[in-house]
C-alpha cells in the first residue's frame, strides 16, 4: 500500500474542505440595505456622518456608543457599538463595522477605523511654538 | 529659492551619506559579479584568478559602508540636524536619548538599513566560517543586497514619468517640502523635529526591531545555501552547514516575533499577545516555513528523504520574508491593519524584490529538479521521518492558510488591476477565523511531535526497545495526557470539544518528549534542544488555551444590561468615580488618584480581591496611563498596566476619560459649554443661586492649586470659597486661582464634582483687588524728609531715603541707580502702615515701582528725586480697603463631573505557561544550534582537516548515525 498517494489525497481533500469552509468566513463589504435583508453578521464599510450626533455617555452606560455611518450607496444608518468610544474617533476617515441590523439600527460588535496617518503629519514644528 | 544662501546646514554630511550609499551599491554589484565568477571557477575546478579576493573585499567594503551610513544617520539624529527630512520626522528636541535608536528604525529607510546591516554581518560570518560554501552563498546574499540598497538610492531614472529608484534617507527637508520658512536663510535654527510616535516610546521598541530584523535577515542564509547547493549540485553536502543557520534563524525570528507580542501585551491596549494582525501574520509565516525546513532538513540529513522538501521550505521561507516586507511597507494592507504605515512610493520596487527572488528560486529548482537525489522506497509509517514529514506538511498548510487570508487585500487589488469587476472580499471576524483553523494545526503538530519521538530513523528498533515496552510507554503518556485534558476541559468550562482535543495534543507533546528524554541512551545534553523545543510547544498550547479561553473581564458590568442583550454583548467597560470603591466580579476596584508624569497621566487603580464571604485577599494598585502626544494636544494612546501572579495576570487599561483629560479641543469645548454666573462678593459675604449658597471666605496671594506651579514674578490670586447645597446639608470648599505671568492671564478653575459645579476667578479680579490704576485719583507733593501729605483721613509722612532699595517687584540689574522713599501712613495720629515706593534709573531711563497696601487701599509712588534740594516728588492715592472690595467669582452649575475613568480589566489565567512555553521552544532551537556548532568544532579536530574546512561539506557523518535533534 502506497502511503504517499493517500497522504496527497488527504491533503487535497483537506485543502478543498478548508477552502470551502473558509469561504463562509469571507464576504464582500455589505451595504446597509443588504444588511437589512441578510439577518446575519456582515461588514459594512463607510464613512462617519460627521453632521449627525455622536453619542457616548459613560456616566449612563460606558458600553454604549452610537453614531451614524454613510455607506457606499450614501445611505446613512445609526450604528450602535457596545463598547467604549475609541480614541480619535472623530478624526476617522473610513469606518468598517461588523454586526447586523437589529431594531432599526446596526448593532456592531467590532469596528475598525482608519485615521489619516496619525503621527506623520506633514508639519514642521517651529521651535518654541510646540 | 536658489538664491538664498542657507546657513548652518550640514550639506557635507548629506553628500557623504549619499556617496556611501552609492559606494555600497556599487560594491554589492561587484560582489555579485565576482561571486559568480568565483563560484563558476570553483565548480569547474579552474584557477580562481583572484575572484574570491575581490568578492571578499567588495563585500567587506559594502558592509563597512552600510555601517558608516548608519553611524552618520545616527549622528545626524543625535545632533538634531533637522534640515534632513529623516531627522526632522523621527526625532525632536525633547526625545530622550535612549529612543534615538528606536526613532532610527521607526522609518522605512532606517529599517532597510538595519536589514542591510544584519545581512552584511551574517555574510561576514559566512566569509570566515563557510569554507567552500562562502563564494556561492555570498553571491546570493550580494544579489539581495543589490536590490535592497537600490531602495535607498533615491535617484530619478529618465524612463517613464520620472521613475524614482529608492528613497534616500539623506534628503533635505527643503527638497521635499515647499513652505515659507525656507525663505529664511537661518531656517535650520528655527525648526524642531516631529519626534517619535509616542506609542513606540517603550523599552520593547529598543530591542524588538533589531531582533526581529536579525530574524528576518537570517532567513537569507538558508535561502542562499539552497540556491548555492542547487547551483553547484551539492544536494547533500549543504544539509549539515545550513542546519545550524536555520536553527539560528528559527530561534531569533521566533524571539523577535515573541518580543512583538510582549510589547503588544505590555504596552498596547488590545488586550493580548496576539491579534492575528496582518503584520504579525506575515512575520509568523516565514517562521513556520523555516521550522518546517529544519524538520525536513533533519530527515534529509539522517535518511536521504525529503531533500526536495527542504529546498522548497528554505526557498519559500525567505520569499515569505520578502512578501511580508512588501505587504507591510507598500500600504496595500491599509484597509485591514491597525498598523499605520506610511507609503514610501516603492511599491513597484518591493514587488520586484519579491518576484525576482521567488523566480530565482523557482528557476534553480526547476533546472536541477531531476538531479536531486530521492529515495525510491517510501518512508515506513513506523519511522520518525514519516511523522516529521507529515508535521512539516501541516506547518506548510498552516502558513498557506494564514498567508491566503492575510493576502485578501492583495487579491482585491489584483482584481481591481485587471478590472475583473469583483467586489472586495473581507474576513468578517478575523480572529475567530484564524483561531478556528490554526487550532487544528496545533492539534496535529502536538500529536505528531509526540509520535515522532517514539520512533527511530528508518523505523529501526534497538534491542532495548521491544515493542511491548514501547506500547506501554505510549499508553502511559496517552492516559496521563487524556486525564489532564479532561481536567483542563472541566476547568475551562467551555463547550467546544475541540479544545479538549487541543489540550490533549499539548499534554501529549509534553509527556512524550519528557519520556523521550528520560529513555535517552545518549547523553542528555544532545537531546535537550529538541526536547525543550517540543515540550515548550506543548506548554505553549496549554497556555494559549488557558489565557485565551478562560480570560474573563473583571470590569464586566453584568447587572446593568441583564436581559437586554446576549451574553457576549455585555460590555467590557465600567465607569468608576474617584474615591468611590466599586465591587465587581469578585474585586473591589477603587480609582485612587491620578498624577501627571512627563507627557503621561497615570491613573492609580486599586484592586482588592474579595472572596465569596467578602474577605479581602490580594490587594494591589495598577497604574494604566494616558500618553499624550508630544505637543500635549491630545491623548495619543491609553497604555495598560498589568499585575503578574504566577498563575494569572490582571490586565487593565483606560477606555474612556472625561473630555477635559482627552484633548485640548474637547477640554475647550467643555469649558465653552459651561454656563458661568458672575457674583461680585466681599470677603465673608454670601450669595445664593437656586441650588447653592456661595461664600467668599478669604483671599490668598500665595495660593496653591494642583495644576499651578508658582514661578518668581507671578502675581497670583486664590479665592477661597465655600459652596453649600441648599437641598442637602453638604458643604464643599474650593480655591480657584488666577495668575498673571508676563502679561498673560492663566486661570485655574476648581471643579466641585459632587455638585457638578465649577468655580473660576475672572481676570478682572486683579483690578478689583489691586485697584485699577486708571481709576485712582493721585495727589502729589514735593516733600523733604519729615514733611507730610494729607489725603482724606490719611497722613503720608516722608521719613527718609533708603539706598538699600528693596521692593518685592523690583529686580536689580547691573548699572541700576535705585532708591526707596520710606513713608509712614498715619490715621488718627497712629501709624497704620509703612510704605516703600521705589525710583530707579536704568540705562539713563527713569522708572518707578509703586507700593500698595491692600488692607487699607493705599497707593504710593516715588515719581521724581531732586538731589539739589534733597526732596522727592511723592504721589499717593487711596482706594477702598480690602474688606470692602467686591471680588468677582464665577460659578457654573452645569459642569458634569470629571473625576471618573472608564476602564477595562481582564484576568489572563495561565498566561505564564504561554511565555514559558514559547521561551522553551525558541531556546530549544538555539540550544540545538549551539550543539551543532560544538559538534562541527569537534569534527574539525577529529578529522584534523586541511585549512579550507571543506571536509564538513562532504558530510563525514554516516547516514545512519543516531539522531541528536529530532
Amino acid at each position: 500500500m502506497k502511503k504517499l498517494p493517500i497522504i496527497a489525497l488527504i491533503c487535497i481533500v483537506a485543502a478543498v474542505f478548508i477552502f470551502m469552509s473558509a469561504a463562509d468566513d469571507m464576504s464582500t463589504y455589505a451595504t446597509f440595505a443588504e444588511a437589512e435583508t441578510s439577518h446575519s453578521t456582515v461588514r459594512v464599510a463607510g464613512e462617519l456622518a460627521k453632521d449627525k450626533p455622536i453619542e457616548y455617555n459613560p456616566e449612563e452606560n460606558p458600553n454604549l456608543f452610537s453614531f451614524y455611518v454613510r455607506d457606499a450607496d450614501g445611505k446613512e444608518e445609526k450604528v450602535v457599538l457596545l463598547a467604549a468610544k475609541p480614541q480619535d474617533f472623530e478624526m476617522s476617515e473610513q469606518i468598517v463595522v461588523t454586526g447586523e441590523m437589529k431594531d432599526g439600527h446596526f448593532l456592531a460588535n467590532d469596528m475598525l477605523m482608519k485615521c489619516p496617518s496619525k503621527y506623520k503629519d506633514e508639519e514642521v514644528f517651529i521651535k518654541g511654538n510646540s | 529659492m536658489n538664491e538664498i544662501q542657507y546657513v548652518n546646514e550640514h550639506l557635507a554630511a548629506g553628500a557623504l551619506g549619499r556617496a556611501a550609499i552609492v559606494l555600497a551599491f556599487v560594491c554589492a554589484i561587484l560582489s555579485l559579479v565576482s561571486g559568480i565568477y568565483a563560484t563558476q571557477a570553483q565548480r569547474k575546478g579552474e584557477a580562481d584568478n583572484g575572484w574570491q579576493r575581490i568578492l571578499g573585499a567588495s563585500f567587506g567594503i559594502m558592509g563597512f559602508s552600510i555601517i558608516g551610513i548608519i553611524v552618520l544617520l545616527l549622528t545626524m539624529m543625535t545632533n538634531h540636524w533637522y534640515e534632513f527630512q529623516y531627522v526632522q520626522q523621527h526625532v525632536s528636541d525633547e526625545l530622550p536619548f535612549r529612543y534615538v535608536f528606536t526613532a532610527f528604525w521607526e522609518g522605512q529607510e532606517g529599517s532597510f538599513l538595519l536589514w542591510l546591516f544584519w545581512h552584511s554581518v551574517l555574510g561576514g560570518v559566512i566569509w570566515f566560517t563557510g569554507g567552500k560554501w562562502r563564494a556561492p552563498v555570498l553571491t546570493v546574499i550580494a544579489s539581495v543586497q543589490v536590490v535592497l540598497l537600490s531602495m535607498l538610492l533615491g535617484v530619478y531614472l529618465p524612463f517613464g514619468e520620472n521613475f524614482r529608484l529608492g528613497s534616500s534617507p539623506f534628503l533635505l527637508l527643503r527638497e521635499v517640502m515647499d513652505i515659507p520658512i525656507f525663505n529664511q536663510a537661518d531656517y535650520v535654527d528655527l525648526i524642531d523635529g516631529t519626534g517619535l510616535n509616542p506609542l513606540l516610546q517603550n523599552y520593547w521598541m529598543i530591542i524588538h526591531p533589531p531582533t526581529l530584523f536579525l530574524g528576518f535577515a537570517s532567513t537569507v542564509v538558508p535561502f542562499a545555501y539552497a540556491i548555492a547547493a542547487l547551483w553547484i549540485k551539492e544536494h547533500k553536502g549543504w544539509l549539515t552547514p545550513v542546519l545550524r543557520w536555520s536553527l539560528f534563524s528559527g530561534g531569533i525570528l521566533g524571539i523577535g516575533i515573541l518580543m512583538g507580542g510582549a510589547w503588544a501585551y505590555e504596552a498596547l491596549n488590545f488586550g493580548g499577545y496576539w491579534a492575528w494582525d496582518p503584520v504579525e501574520n506575515t512575520s509568523l509565516v516565514p517562521w513556520l516555513l523555516i521550522v518546517a525546513g529544519i524538520h525536513t532538513n533533519l530527515v534529509a540529513r539522517s535518511t536521504g528523504y525529503s531533500i526536495k522538501a527542504t529546498y522548497i521550505f528554505y526557498l519559500l521561507g525567505f520569499v515569505a520574508v520578502l512578501y511580508s516586507s512588501f505587504l507591510t511597507r507598500s500600504g496595500v494592507l491599509g484597509e485591514t491593519s491597525v498598523h499605520a504605515f506610511t507609503e514610501m512610493g516603492l511599491e513597484n520596487q518591493l514587488l520586484f524584490l519579491v518576484l525576482a527572488f521567488f523566480f530565482l528560486g523557482l528557476v534553480f529548482l526547476a533546472k536541477r529538479w531531476k538531479g536531486i537525489p530521492a529515495k525510491d522506497k517510501e518512508e515506513a509509517a513506523s519511522s520518525r521521518e514519516f511523522w516529521m514529514f507529515l508535521g512539516s506538511l501541516v506547518l506548510l498548510f498552516s502558513g498557506g492558510m494564514i498567508l491566503t487570508s492575510t493576502s485578501l487585500p492583495v487579491f482585491n487589488k489584483v482584481a481591481d488591476f485587471f478590472e475583473l469587476g469583483m467586489d472586495h472580499l473581507t474576513i468578517n471576524e478575523p480572529v475567530a477565523h484564524y483561531n478556528k483553523y490554526q487550532l487544528w494545526v496545533g492539534v496535529f503538530m502536538g500529536i505528531f511531535t509526540a509520535i515522532a519521538q517514539y520512533f527511530r530513523w528508518k523505523g529501526r528498533s534497538t534491542n532495548s526497545d521491544n515493542s511491548q515496552k514501547l506500547l506501554f510507554r505510549i499508553g502511559a503518556s496517552v492516559i496521563v495526557s487524556a486525564v489532564l485534558a479532561a481536567i483542563t476541559f472541566k476547568v475551562l468550562a467551555t463547550n467546544g470539544w475541540q479544545f479538549a482535543v487541543l489540550a490533549f495534543a499539548g499534554y501529549f507533546a509534553v509527556f512524550s518528549n519528557i519520556d523521550y528524554l528520560l529513555a535517552s541512551k545518549v547523553a542528555v545534553w544532545q537531546r535537550i534542544g529538541s526536547v525543550s523545543a517540543h515540550v515548550g510547544f506543548g506548554t505553549m498550547l496549554i497556555g494559549i488555551l488557558f489565557s485565551g479561553l478562560n480570560q474573563h473581564q473583571i470590569s464586566k458590568n453584568t447587572f446593568a444590561m441583564d436581559g437586554l442583550l446576549g451574553e457576549e454583548q455585555i460590555g467590557k467597560n465600567v465607569l468608576i468615580v474617584k474615591g468611590l470603591p466599586m465591587v465587581i466580579n469578585g474585586y473591589e476596584v477603587t480609582y485612587l488618584s491620578d498624577s501627571l508624569n512627563g507627557n503621561r497621566r497615570d491613573y492609580h487603580i486599586q484592586y482588592r480581591e474579595l472572596s465569596k464571604e467578602g474577605i479581602i485577599g490580594n490587594e494591589f494598585v495598577l497604574s494604566p496611563y494616558a500618553l499624550y502626544t508630544n505637543d500635549f494636544a491630545k491623548v495619543a494612546s491609553m497604555n495598560p498596566d498589568t499585575k503578574h501572579y504566577w498563575d494569572h495576570d490582571v490586565f487593565t487599561h483606560i477606555t474612556g476619560l472625561p473630555p477635559g483629560a482627552q484633548s485640548a479641543d474637547l477640554a475647550k469645548a467643555f469649558e465653552d459649554s459651561l454656563d458661568y454666573q458672575r457674583f461680585p462678593l466681599a470677603i465673608g459675604e454670601s450669595t445664593e443661586t437656586k441650588k447653592h449658597r456661595l461664600t467668599l471666605l478669604e483671599v490668598n496671594e500665595q495660593p496653591t492649586h494642583p495644576d499651578y506651579e508658582p514661578e518668581p514674578g507671578d502675581l497670583a490670586l486664590g479665592l477661597k470659597v465655600k459652596l453649600e447645597r441648599l437641598d442637602f446639608d453638604t458643604v464643599q470648599y474650593a480655591e480657584p486661582v488666577v495668575v498673571l505671568r508676563e502679561n498673560l492671564v492663566y486661570s485655574y478653575p476648581t471643579q466641585i464634582n459632587p455638585f457638578s459645579a465649577r468655580i473660576q476667578v475672572p481676570e478682572d479680579a486683579f483690578s478689583a483687588r489691586f485697584g485699577a490704576e486708571n481709576k485712582l485719583d493721585y495727589r502729589d507733593a514735593q516733600l523733604k524728609p519729615g514733611e507730610s501729605l494729607q489725603v482724606g483721613e490719611y497722613t503720608f509722612r516722608f521719613d527718609e531715603f533708603d539706598g538699600e532699595a528693596n521692593h518685592p517687584n523690583y529686580k536689580r540689574e547691573e548699572g541700576d541707580v535705585a532708591v526707596n522713599a520710606k513713608l509712614s501712613v498715619l490715621k488718627n495720629g497712629a501709624v497704620i502702615a509703612d510704605m516703600n515706593p521705589l525710583f530707579y534709573i536704568r540705562a539713563n531711563e527713569p522708572g518707578q515701582v509703586k507700593d500698595f497696601n491692600v488692607k487699607h487701599g493705599l497707593h504710593a509712588r516715588l515719581a521724581k528725586i531732586d538731589p539739589s534740594t534733597g526732596s522727592a516728588l511723592i504721589a499717593v492715592a487711596v482706594s477702598d480697603p480690602a474688606e470692602n472690595v467686591l471680588l468677582p467669582i464665577e460659578l457654573a452649575e452645569n459642569a458634569s463631573r470629571n473625576d471618573w475613568v472608564v476602564l477595562e480589566a481582564t484576568v489572563f489565567p495561565g498566561i505564564n505557561l504561554f511565555w514559558i512555553g514559547t521561551i522553551m521552544m525558541l531556546g530549544g532551537l538555539l540550544i540545538a544550534m549551539g550543539f551543532r556548532i560544538a559538534e562541527k568544532r569537534k569534527m574539525k579536530q577529529n578529522f584534523s582537516v586541511s585549512a579550507d574546512t571543506s571536509s564538513e561539506v562532504t558530510s563525514p557523518y554516516p547516514t545512519t548515525r543516531p539522531e541528536l535533534v529530532g
